[in-house]
């Protein structure tokens, strides 16, 4: 089990960005977390996957030495996570030894191990990015805003191929998406990012859907 | 496409070892001087009636050698330093200072210092030349990294428990490859620049070894005179050469990062 326990994030400028968080994911369990734009739904992400240190509070999963974070994030832009000057097959080797059968389940043809990023859409690079992740046998995944830029079916698409793995692995799955309708489709539990976001003072302050201004 | 890499590279070749087949010393011919382009001597003959061809020859030998030793030493340190300099802020802290330090001094004000420390010759010129050389580079070198840090597939990375060297070799080398060649290519006429300016001045190599930049130096005060051919065709010969390194260095580049994705379609 995932266990988060409150977690504070600080900025450089001292800017307390969210306070105490507490979560528990389980094994197998989706999770939704909704939130307006600027509140650090993504900053909370890249704490719990270990790109960002935490202020204060504790996270039970740490990553060892030379292997890889068994809480892994997915970003939002793939087109800027894998490396343009790299063939696809040395992104996904990166991650570990390329599985066929993973690859026939997210529609990934063979000739495209031999391309560059470039020569992909976006949606295919998703897909990359996913196999990528899939391929270090996470425990947990985070999956920050992964289907924003494609359109309906793609992202259909996409979540079907996740889900099926996730259910069939028992992977833990936290979906950040502002996509209230996506949410309610996958996720057992959604939760308001803006309950954990304190509030602005002096100049700036939020408003009521928790936007800063 | 190979070609375009393997005819500069060939051509490049031959120039250089052409002086191996040249095993007689250039002899003196003190009838024949100062004599202007002709068939029997097609680069002229200088004050002492020797053929300016052979002399050319046998100095690009020595410049290039010393050209290429240089900037590759060069272009190692600036890669090094850099790598370092992103491995730890304190680091980084120490390179920018060398690096300020380094480019506040005149070149040839260093160079000199410390090619006479170590008692000149080919030795101390290549020394004191790698030491001088390279702060330019290292300081694009540092740039570019600070910014590759940033991105995120060097962040995913890390996450994917990859450590500092696997990144630096995989990551940043195949970003950093166009900075170093032209790093190496703008270091290297540098250098042999520079050497024939310290050997002007004394503190390099010595006049009786036939480098291009004594040659030109020497024929300095001859130009006057109108004797054009003794600065003219090693001159050429020089820029030549250094074309023909950047025509095999560009194809090289384009080899590597040559389209394998579509090959199916032409190999059936």
């Amino acid at each position: 089990m995932l266990e988060v326990a409150n977690l504070s994030y600080t900025l450089p400028n001292q800017t307390t960005l969210f306070d105490d968080i507490s979560l528990t994911l389980d094994e197998g369990e989706i999770i939704g977390l909704s939130g307006a734009s600027g509140l650090g739904k993504t900053t909370f992400a890249k704490v719990i996957t270990g790109y960002l240190p935490a202020q204060s509070g504790e996270i039970n999963c740490k990553s060892l030495k030379n292997k890889p974070h068994p809480v892994q994030l997915i970003w939002q832009h793939p087109e800027q996570s894998v490396n343009p000057k790299w063939r696809l097959q040395k992104v996904l080797e990166e991650a570990g030894d390329i599985n066929k059968h993973l690859l026939n389940q997210l529609n990934i043809p063979f000739e495209w191990l031999q391309r560059y990023p470039h020569q992909l859409s976006g949606g295919q690079l998703q897909r990359i990015c996913i196999a990528r992740c899939l391929l270090t046998n996470p425990s947990y995944i985070i999956a920050d805003e992964i289907t924003t830029m494609l359109d309906p079916i793609a992202q259909a698409e996409i979540w079907q191929l996740i889900m099926e793995y996730v259910q069939k692995n028992k992977i833990g799955l936290l979906i950040i998406s502002h996509d209230h309708p996506l949410l309610e489709n996958l996720c057992e539990k959604i939760l308001d990012f803006t309950q954990f976001v304190k509030p602005f003072e002096g100049l700036s302050r939020n408003n009521d859907e928790g936007v800063r201004t | 496409m190979k070609k375009n890499m393997l005819i500069p590279l060939f051509l490049f070749l031959v120039f250089y070892l052409l002086s191996f087949v040249i095993n007689d010393t250039i002899r003196l011919d003190l009838i024949g001087k100062n004599q202007a382009p002709s068939l029997s001597h097609l680069f002229g003959t200088d004050w002492l009636g020797r053929d300016m061809l052979l002399r050319t020859l046998k100095g690009i030998q020595l410049s290039i050698t010393l050209g290429i030793v240089t900037a590759l030493l060069s272009t190692c340190l600036g890669l090094l330093l850099s790598l370092l300099a992103t491995f730890n802020p304190l680091f980084d802290k120490l390179v920018a200072w060398l690096i300020d330090l380094f480019l506040s001094l005149p070149h040839l004000v260093t160079l000199i210092l410390i090619s006479f420390v170590l008692g000149g010759g080919f030795k101390g010129v290549v020394i004191g030349l790698m030491l001088t050389h390279w702060p330019a580079i290292t300081r694009v070198l540092r740039a570019e990294l600070l910014q590759l840090q940033t991105m995120p597939y060097v962040q995913i990375s890390k996450q994917l428990g990859k450590g500092f060297w696997w990144r630096a070799r995989h990551h940043f080398l195949p970003h950093l490859f166009p900075q170093l060649m032209v790093g190496f290519t703008l270091i290297f006429p540098h250098a042999i620049l520079h050497e024939a300016s310290i050997t002007f001045l004394g503190f390099g190599l010595s006049a009786e070894q036939p480098a291009i930049g004594i040659i030109l130096s020497e024929s300095m005060q001859y130009l006057s005179s109108g004797m054009w051919w003794l600065a003219f065709f090693p001159g050429l010969t020089l820029l030549m050469m250094i074309i023909l390194f950047q025509c095999f260095a560009k194809a090289f580049k384009h080899y590597l990062e040559r389209d394998r994705s579509y090959g199916h379609y032409f190999n059936g």
